[in-house]
């Protein structure tokens, strides 16, 4: 009987565990490529070429340096960056993470709606300028900025940043953006302004941080978890494939959207979220309280529907962020532990909340009614 | 048996075909893991080129792409061990033939064989020597100048709406976006309709959307019309256009054969 003569394959079996050592080499330099989730780093000769969230090539050149070819004066990006516009807090908070806070001269948000003094700062200064609401921002107050850069997550604004000669990145992803992603969101921006060590050094922190939290929780029992609201006209959640979702799967829980795939905060049925809804141990919502989230009757109030889920009743957990939680990227590690703490505090007894608040049945009566 | 002889035999047995059968199976199997999982690292494959791709994305996350070097082993193997089997097979054909009806129906499955080859090549070629600029933004109004000549103009949205009640909540979300191009050469100049799944073809380029906005006919977030598209050459497309049409002929013969078999067939009734 004849065996199978399939030693011409064996080269190629043989080639594949080459692979996985690549991975271990290019840990201990630089690599000259990144992927991070959508977005990529590609260090060549003459200039960096780097893909942004929409999958358009940009290319980094040394101030000075002359312009690649094939790239548009709008796709070319003079490092380091010294003023930026971004449109996110999440970005401003990278920005901070890497020591570059006062490169930012632009946000879509007013000063009354930051909470962290640095931002507060800027505009107090005259550095940093409200560009407009991210609907209707005022182009002509973006250019009077003299931006080397705008981060933005609208994809709709790049013609006319093209037009003003304007680079932009886009920082939103066609999908939510990935666990991994999110963290590593760092290591993309960081070469605009030439800080790639200090983008280890946060990612480095990020890693322990997840580390801890994988070793504190492991063996716990599963809470379930949801996250989203019902809006006036809309029902928004997390989807299974956000940076949250992964975050309460790796605290060793049960996160009840996983089942839904797409961008982040996207729509769903009020039916799909009140069936999900009756399972819950703990519901984070998107409204700050300065946004109605003061109690879990006041938000019952909002939406009558709300009252449905389980966490709103006294056999559930409610929490609501505090307005300097979305600005906080730069303390990304200490939010990734407080949520895990309000996960399983079984793990982190006498964890003090910081970036969230637990909502109390009812709102305190008014003083004067004391 | 002569060596090389010898190793043409084996590159064209059933035996080898099986087996890398299986090894391909094992292997998509992986990829249907790993590609759900690492979509991100996929999704540039078609923008920057099969080369630029395995250079940086896949080189840079082995664990990620393994398979996907290991499917390209693969298939070219499969595509060698095709190769060599049919071709035995079709000079022993033509060295016993003549040209009768029956005999030519005899070629189907190894015309088929040569057209899922050439099918590959197509592919492959397309991988390798197409051009794409991807994630071009245009807000209505505004015009695009394509690399070889030619002005794409993107005019406005003639938007087809969910109506309805079932999906109460996406009531009102665009399913079609139909983007109105007007497409200006110095041949000709037409208007065309742009949609997902939907390319439209002009100055040797393919324009493909990729994203559009609002996606609600009215209400939500308006921040005025826009499109974003890749534009693509593709030099390589008459040749898997070309592997297609192969396949269909070999498919007419393979099926003009198997009428000829049923009627020549002692027990089919005869008019």
């Amino acid at each position: 009987m004849h065996t199978p003569r399939l030693s011409f394959l064996l080269p190629v079996l043989a080639l594949l565990p080459l692979f996985a050592a690549c991975k271990d080499e290019a840990k201990d330099k630089t690599p000259d490529f990144l992927s991070i989730g959508e977005f990529s780093v590609n260090r060549k000769a003459a200039y960096t070429e780097v893909r942004d969230g929409a999958g358009r090539a940009l290319a980094l050149v040394p101030r000075g340096a002359p312009h690649p070819a094939g790239f548009s004066p709008a796709m070319v990006v003079e490092a380091p960056v010294r003023r930026v516009v971004a449109y996110r807090p999440f970005e401003t908070g990278i920005l901070k993470a890497l020591g570059e806070e006062e490169s930012i001269v632009g946000v879509t948000y007013p000063r009354d709606k930051w909470a962290v003094d640095y931002m507060r700062r800027g505009f107090d200064e005259g550095r940093i300028a409200f560009v407009g609401d991210f609907s209707r921002v005022d182009y002509e107050r973006i250019k009077a900025q003299h931006p080397d850069l705008v981060l933005t997550w609208d994809p709709s604004i790049v013609p006319m940043m093209d037009s003003l000669g304007i680079p932009t990145v886009v920082t939103s992803t066609p999908v939510a953006t990935c666990l991994n992603t999110h963290i590593r969101f760092v290591e993309f921006i960081a070469p605009f302004f030439g800080k790639e060590a200090q983008a280890q050094d946060y990612y480095r922190k990020l890693r322990a941080a997840l580390e801890s939290i994988r070793a504190r929780t492991r063996g716990m029992p599963q809470p379930k978890a949801m996250w989203g609201d019902i809006f006036e006209k809309r029902v928004l959640v997390e989807p299974g494939n956000a940076w949250v979702s992964e975050l309460i799967g790796l605290a060793q829980s049960d996160y009840l959207f996983d089942d839904v795939y797409g961008t982040s905060c996207i729509e769903i049925s009020t039916e799909r979220f009140l069936y999900s809804g009756k399972d819950a141990d703990i519901y984070f919502t998107y409204r700050t309280p300065d946004r109605g989230a003061t109690s879990k009757a006041a938000l019952a109030r909002t939406n009558p529907l709300l009252a449905r889920v389980r966490p709103l009743g006294p056999e559930g957990r409610t929490y609501a962020p505090l307005p300097h939680y979305a600005q906080s990227a730069d303390r990304l590690d200490e939010i990734l532990t407080e949520i895990a703490a309000i996960l399983h505090p079984q793990a982190y007894p006498g964890h003090e909340l910081r970036f969230f608040v637990e909502l109390p049945d009812e709102d305190p009566a008014p003083a004067k009614d004391r | 048996m002569s060596l090389p002889l010898r190793f043409w035999r084996t590159l064209g047995s059933i035996r080898a075909t099986v087996a890398l059968c299986f090894l391909l199976t094992l292997d998509l199997a992986l990829g249907y893991v790993s590609l759900r999982a690492n979509l991100g690292v996929f999704v540039p494959l078609g923008d920057v080129g099969l080369f630029d791709w395995l250079r940086t994305y896949g080189v840079y996350n082995p664990a990620a792409t393994a398979w996907f070097f290991g499917l390209l082993a693969l298939l070219a193997a499969l595509a060698a061990n095709t190769f060599a089997c049919t071709t035995e097979r079709v000079l022993q054909i033509l060295a016993t033939g003549s040209w009768k009806r029956d005999w030519v129906v005899r070629f189907a499955p190894h015309i088929m064989h040569y057209a899922v080859l050439l099918i590959l090549t197509g592919y492959v070629c397309s991988y390798l020597f197409s051009t794409s600029l991807p994630g071009r933004g245009l807000r209505a109004g505004e015009s695009l100048q394509l690399p070889g000549g030619g002005v794409v103009t993107f005019l406005g949205f003639a938007p087809e709406a969910y109506r309805g009640e079932r999906l109460a909540a996406f009531d009102g979300y665009v399913l079609h976006a139909n983007a109105r191009l007007r497409l200006d050469a110095a041949a000709e100049s037409r208007e065309a309709a742009l949609d997902f799944n939907r390319p439209v073809r002009f100055g040797g380029y393919g324009l493909y959307l990729n994203d559009f906005g609002p996606r609600k006919a009215k209400g939500g977030m308006r921040r005025g019309d826009f499109i974003r598209i890749t534009l693509r050459r593709d030099p390589s497309a008459p040749v898997y256009l070309a592997g297609l049409a192969l396949f269909a002929v070999g498919l007419g013969l393979y099926l003009l054969g198997r009428g000829m078999k049923k009627a020549n067939h002692p027990c089919t009734p005869h008019a």
